[in-house]
């Protein structure tokens, strides 16, 4: 079987199984009972800052006399008549627009079609995340990245982000080798900067899915253009290609700072080299831990 | 700073550090041409080496017109422009480099090298002119490689690189690679220290070439046929100076039968993975990026699926065979070659069919081949004039143009048609560089013995040339399993083929007329010439001149190696005469009548044809069955005398004997 026959299987194959993991992934989360739920929550328990300035004696009247912040079990008649408690919702968003927040940190590892990414970001302020990544055609294109994300607007529903991310691709076989290779497949080369627009939303629920539309537009420096056809002219030292690249899903979360990631879309690429149109789906983890 | 922050600068380091972490290995010399023909460097002038008249001619590409003619040194081969657009011309016919400067169109300067000069190449630096000449000024054994300074034209280094160098070429590291032509190896030169690179040797394109096979003593009759790269004429350098490929002729060393005529003679079929004939255009990738490293089929492996294995090798098939469905035209006497500025596509001229076959450098399947179907990656094949032997490509990579040397014309090459059913066609408009200067009579005898398609000649199904043995009118330096035994081939050149009746080893044939009709049908294929011209056919082969030697006939070792030739050592009983032949028989030791494919017929009787030695120096390897490698060891190894008297030579003496043969 040609490669690119084994190429197109592989896809189709991976394509579906990934589906069906996400769907099957997707509803566990919201009909399994959470373990949290039976358990204090710590937070209730936890001493006030030490940090925490004392209302001044001379100025502020007297604090009220303070009730236990948490009662044992044993004062509870039944655990079902317990105040049911409130969990910290997950806020670590990795291909979502909200930004982590200043000094916080995220990574994901998704697994996919066409690429396996790994990427690590940081908020280096409260609407601000850049980190790195690594995406890989699975060994046949390597592509370190720099990303950026800037929430321009949101609350704890919805959010909006401008992002941008940069790569280089080393591929490892030269493009006049390439049959239906990674190039053709992610309209990726040389070099690559996507800027976009993440929307999500988010329900109320502290681990309702947060849903997420990224739509970006990916231009591609190609450096080692060549000459698809004999005696048709060499092509210009650079060569640009103009690509979308248009991804939806969900971060379904399994804790506070815990996802799961489930996504799909297409590519869209502009050259005539390229694939016209190419799925994609993904599957991972992003973890604010 | 916590542990989240370091892990964030580790990992922007190692970003960064990937960001940046192409190694640079150096480049090579990719030039945009190859052979008798070279542009400008803006692409404004063609040049043209016209061999029999001695000239080059400029052409102006926007006109199409001829606007000079440079006078240069006897049998120009090949030109070679450099960056500051000095053009070099080889001199084949009188050892020179001559050094022109543009719009000047005369001469400067001309540069004495060795023997026969073939190979030109530069440096990336422009500072470094390499050349290659077929054998060293005063011993014919080994060629060499000769570097000049640009600026000075003073020569910086002179060293022996092996028999019969042909082409050379800068790869990328400051390296030269340089192919001996009849060996079909290649030599490793590190152009720092002007030397061979440690351990250059064998570098192991036949044993690629012949992996399946189980043991050498096997070979022969087994199922395992095996196969030797001959004729490497050119080196093609990619752009990025990693790879260069070496246009070869494998020949076969398995036995060779009787087929009859009507299914194309002796020499049709037994080719490499069923292409072709015995003998068999083909193409070695060599990788340079750390040393001298042939990718090549295994071509003994394939005889069972008639393709080579490995569609996902990333060089091209090592054998060259038209796509066309059907058999089409056939691809025979590769001679030169470039790739494209991109480094996508291989061109390479194919002098015996007239033609240039295109295929893609670093692949062999894709839409655009029929590799699978046909085994071979040949995507285009266009069809040039006679003679061909030199190819340039326009800068911006929409044309090539294609000199034929018989034909004295230039040809353009363009492209024709997009996407994968895309093809390269020969645009029609030739341009006329020069006149023959040949008669008709030994023109066209010259197109005979290089023409692989002549059905005359060679069947339709067998598509050999005498060239394709005999390379230029001489030899291969093969050893052919013959039904009657083991024949080397013999060199024609300057043997007075009218003048040395009776042919072939075994001299069964007693004239010409016979030994046409026996060759050309029984063995070629071919339908046969009429008398008119078989004699023009041999009329050419007669007059070709004998391969230099540069030796110097008054030497006090060549004078006195004569005296033994003709005296003590009594050589000359048998090779007598301006001919250096009796044409008569003789059984020198070497009749092989018991082992793997014995000599029979004739030669059981009455011995071996003696050859002339007229030009023996420069023919190796030696005796009828090859099994001398050099004329020492043949003067040296002569047990009973069989061959001379040398058992009462001094060492001197017979070192003085071999002094005289490399003379002639």
């Amino acid at each position: 079987m040609p490669a690119h026959a084994r190429l197109q299987v592989f896809m189709s194959r991976s394509f579906f199984a990934m589906a069906m993991l996400c769907a099957a992934a997707a509803p566990a989360q919201t009909t399994a009972p959470d373990e949290q739920w039976s358990r204090p929550p710590e937070s209730l328990s936890t001493p006030p800052p030490a940090n925490t300035t004392p209302p001044n004696p001379g100025t502020v009247p007297g604090a009220p006399e303070r009730k236990p912040m948490y009662v044992p079990p044993e004062a509870q008649p039944m655990v079902s008549d317990r105040p049911r408690v409130v969990e910290a919702p997950n806020r670590t968003s990795m291909f979502g627009a909200p930004a982590l927040g200043q000094w916080k940190r995220g990574q994901s590892l998704v697994l996919g079609f066409p690429l396996l990414s790994l990427r690590v970001n940081i908020g280096v302020l409260d609407r601000l995340d850049v980190g790195v990544g690594f995406d890989s055609f699975y060994g046949a294109m390597n592509e370190p990245r720099i990303q950026a994300k800037y929430q321009l607007a949101g609350n704890d529903s919805w959010a909006l982000a401008a992002s941008l991310e940069a790569g280089v691709a080393f591929f490892n076989q030269r493009a006049a080798r390439e049959n239906k290779g990674p190039r053709w497949i992610t309209g990726h080369r040389n070099w690559n900067l996507a800027p976009g627009i993440v929307f999500s939303f988010q329900g109320s629920h502290p681990r309702a899915a947060r849903i997420f539309f990224d739509a970006r537009y990916l231009l591609a420096f190609d450096t080692e253009p060549f000459a698809s056809d004999p005696l048709n002219g060499v092509p210009s030292s650079l060569v640009l290609g103009h690509n979308v690249v248009l991804r939806g899903g969900a971060e379904i979360p399994l804790s506070e700072k815990t996802s799961f990631i489930c996504g799909a879309g297409f590519d869209v690429h502009g050259r005539a080299e390229d694939s016209r149109a190419m799925p994609a789906i993904s599957l991972g983890l992003v973890t604010g831990l | 700073m916590n542990i989240f922050k370091r892990s964030m600068v580790v990992g922007a380091l190692a970003a960064g550090l990937l960001f940046t972490g192409c190694v640079d290995h150096g480049s090579g010399t990719s030039t945009r041409s190859s052979g008798s023909v070279a542009l400008s460097t803006d692409d404004q002038y063609l040049y043209a080496a016209d061999t029999d008249n001695g000239i080059v001619a400029v052409i102006d590409t926007k006109t199409s017109a001829k606007i000079a003619e440079i006078k240069v040194g006897n049998s120009p081969v090949r030109l070679l422009v450099g960056s500051d657009d000095t053009i070099y011309v080889a001199n084949r016919g009188d050892n020179s480099v001559s050094v022109i400067h543009r719009d000047t169109w005369s001469e400067a300067t001309r540069l004495q090298v060795g023997i026969e000069p073939t190979g030109l190449a530069l440096t990336p630096d422009n500072k470094q002119l390499l050349v290659t000449s077929s054998a060293a000024k005063e011993n014919p054994d080994f060629g060499t490689l000769t570097a000049f300074d640009t600026a000075t034209l003073q020569p910086q280094f002179e060293i022996p690189v092996g028999a019969e160098p042909r082409a050379v070429t800068v790869v990328a590291g400051n390296r030269a690679v340089v192919s001996l032509f009849k060996q079909g190896e290649l030599v490793e030169v590190d152009l720092a220290k002007g030397a061979l690179k440690a351990g250059t040797g064998s570098n192991g394109i036949y044993d690629l070439a012949n992996a399946s096979r189980s043991t050498p003593s096997s070979t022969y009759g087994s199922s395992f046929s095996t196969f030797h790269p001959r004729a490497v004429a050119d080196l093609i350098v990619t752009p990025d100076g990693n790879r260069v490929f070496a246009p070869v002729v494998w020949a076969r060393e398995d036995a060779i039968g009787r087929k009859p005529s009507s299914a194309g003679g002796y020499y049709s079929a037994g080719g490499p993975c069923n292409v072709g004939a015995v003998a068999t255009a083909g193409i070695v990738t060599v990788d340079t990026r750390t040393a001298v490293t042939p990718q090549v089929d295994d071509l003994t492996s394939c005889f069972s699926s008639g393709t080579n294995s490995g569609a996902d090798k990333d060089y091209p098939v090592s054998t060259l065979a038209s796509s066309t469905p059907g058999g089409g035209d056939a691809i025979q006497g590769p001679t030169v070659g470039v790739v494209d500025p991109t480094g996508t596509w291989l061109f390479v001229v194919n002098r015996e069919s007239s033609n240039v076959a295109v295929l893609p450098a670093y692949r062999r399947t894709g839409d655009d081949t029929t590799y699978a179907s046909t085994g071979t990656s040949v995507r285009s094949l266009v069809h040039v004039g006679a003679g061909s032997d030199g190819i340039a490509l326009t800068r911006d990579g929409t044309k090539a143009y294609v000199y034929s040397q018989f034909d004295h014309r230039i040809e353009t090459l363009e492209a024709s048609g997009q996407g994968a059913s895309a093809r390269v066609v020969n645009n029609g408009k030739s341009i006329e560089v020069a006149k023959d200067t040949l008669s008709p009579e030994l023109a066209a005898g010259r197109r005979l013995f290089f023409d692989a398609l002549d059905t005359r000649m060679s069947s339709a199904s067998t598509n050999v040339a005498c060239a394709t043995c005999h390379l230029e009118g001489r030899e291969d330096g093969h050893v052919w399993e013959f039904p009657d035994g083991p024949r080397q081939t013999p060199a024609l050149a300057g043997r007075h083929l009218l003048s040395t009746a009776p042919y072939h080893w075994s001299g069964e044939f007693s004239d010409l007329t016979t030994f046409n009709k026996h060759t050309i049908t029984e063995r070629m294929g071919g339908s046969g010439l009429t008398t008119a011209a078989a004699g023009q056919l041999d009329k050419w082969v007669d007059q070709l001149p004998v391969a230099a030697t540069g030796m110097n006939a008054a030497s006090p070792a060549v004078v006195r190696g004569k005296a033994l030739f003709e005296n003590k050592a009594a050589c000359a009983t048998c090779h007598t005469g301006e001919l250096m032949t009796n044409n008569l028989f003789a059984d020198v030791g070497t009749l092989n009548l018991h082992d793997k494919n014995a000599d029979n017929g004739p030669v059981a009787r009455a011995g071996f044809n003696v050859p002339s030695l007229l030009g023996v120096g420069r023919s190796a390897p030696y005796l009828h069955d090859g099994s001398m490698t050099t004329l020492e060891e043949r003067v040296f190894k002569n047990d009973g005398d069989r061959h001379g008297t040398t058992s009462g030579l001094t060492s001197d003496e017979k070192l003085d004997l071999v002094s005289y043969l490399k003379s002639l």
